[in-house]
């Protein structure tokens, strides 16, 4: 296969039921690229195709994971805005400055049930306490000259 | 109809911590208490809540990392809206307190970490006190520097008509002459 044209760079794992080191040097002596005796386990096959192809393999798990979208996703100054009304964001953003908790919570309460979902979020993140990323995108966007 | 008087608004304390839990247990505590309580988890927006709003006292942790509770009172101090806020530290025993820098930063009381909630009732409640005499008596000392303005303007309103009477009472005598 070595000897092929375009069979000198194809990485090539010599797989073999023998655990022999002799086997292993013989493989590798004829232009193998490494050695898997069988039988081998599922991920080391996969690792040695990944380390020698170049290849990176996404697990579903992996992919499950955030940042997706959800709960836990950071809430957009776009999607404040649609959601309340700018009276109230302008309220709640000098609650937040003054880290007035209590007020927060019944600013909150004040929202129609239209913007449950990101006055659901706002609850949660006030009540760890976390002002900060309400500020960040309630601050009203007009900045004194 | 309530004909009595209205009660006085809550005393509002700004509680500092940046263990969510312990900000949690102290808020809850005393806001049972009847106090209005003002949570914030860091000494960044402790400061922007303090200026924004002067509470009428800080409950301030030490051992918090960027800004830690000394150079927040020490910054409250510089600030004369926040001045004269009374600042009590709370501490964990076994971390680091340095009770001389405490006081010397402008810090009046300390508490250490694990207390009994009794025990920060009391000191709260006994610094909110002393605050309050001695907001009274900033009130009635401006009051009374008012009062003296005011008598000595008289005073001196008095002796300008005085000055006058006397003046043209003279007068005709040198217009007959």
């Amino acid at each position: 296969m070595r000897s092929l044209p375009r069979g000198a760079e194809t990485p090539i794992v010599a797989v073999t039921a023998s655990a022999f080191e002799e086997n292993r040097r013989g493989a590798i002596e004829a232009g193998a690229d490494d050695f898997l005796g069988k039988p081998f386990r599922e991920a080391d096959l996969f690792e040695m195709i990944g380390r020698l192809a170049g290849v990176r393999f996404f697990y579903a798990e992996e992919m499950a994971m955030p940042p997706a979208a959800g709960p836990g996703a950071p809430l957009s100054r776009e999607q404040l805005e649609a959601a309340l009304p700018a009276t109230l964001r302008t309220r709640l953003h000098e609650a937040a400055i003054r880290a007035d908790y209590t007020e927060l919570l019944a600013l909150l309460d004040e929202a129609g049930p239209e913007a449950s979902e990101v006055v659901a979020h706002l609850r949660d993140r006030v009540e760890h306490f976390d002002y900060q990323s309400l500020l960040s995108i309630s601050e009203p966007e007009i900045v004194k000259a | 109809m309530n004909d009595r008087p209205p009660a006085p608004p809550a005393p509002d304390i700004l509680v500092v911590d940046d263990t969510e839990a312990n900000l949690q247990l102290l808020s809850g505590m005393l806001r049972e208490r009847g106090y209005k309580v003002r949570p914030v988890p860091n000494g960044r927006l402790a400061l922007q809540a303090a200026k924004s709003a002067p509470p009428d006292l800080i409950l301030l942790d030490i051992n918090m990392p960027d800004l830690d509770g000394y150079e927040v009172c020490a910054q409250l101090k510089r600030d004369e809206r926040t001045a004269s806020v009374p600042v009590l530290f709370i501490s964990a025993l076994n971390e680091t307190m340095d009770k001389v820098l405490a006081f010397g930063v402008g810090g009046l009381d300390y508490i250490t970490k694990p207390f009994q909630f009794e025990e920060v009732d009391a000191r709260v409640a006994a610094h909110l006190k002393l605050r309050r005499l001695q907001v009274d008596l900033e009130e009635r000392n401006s009051e009374l520097r008012r009062t003296n303005a005011e008598l000595r303007r008289l005073q001196e309103l008095r002796d300008n008509l005085t000055h006058m009477i006397v003046h043209d009472l003279r007068l005709p005598w040198l217009g007959c002459c």
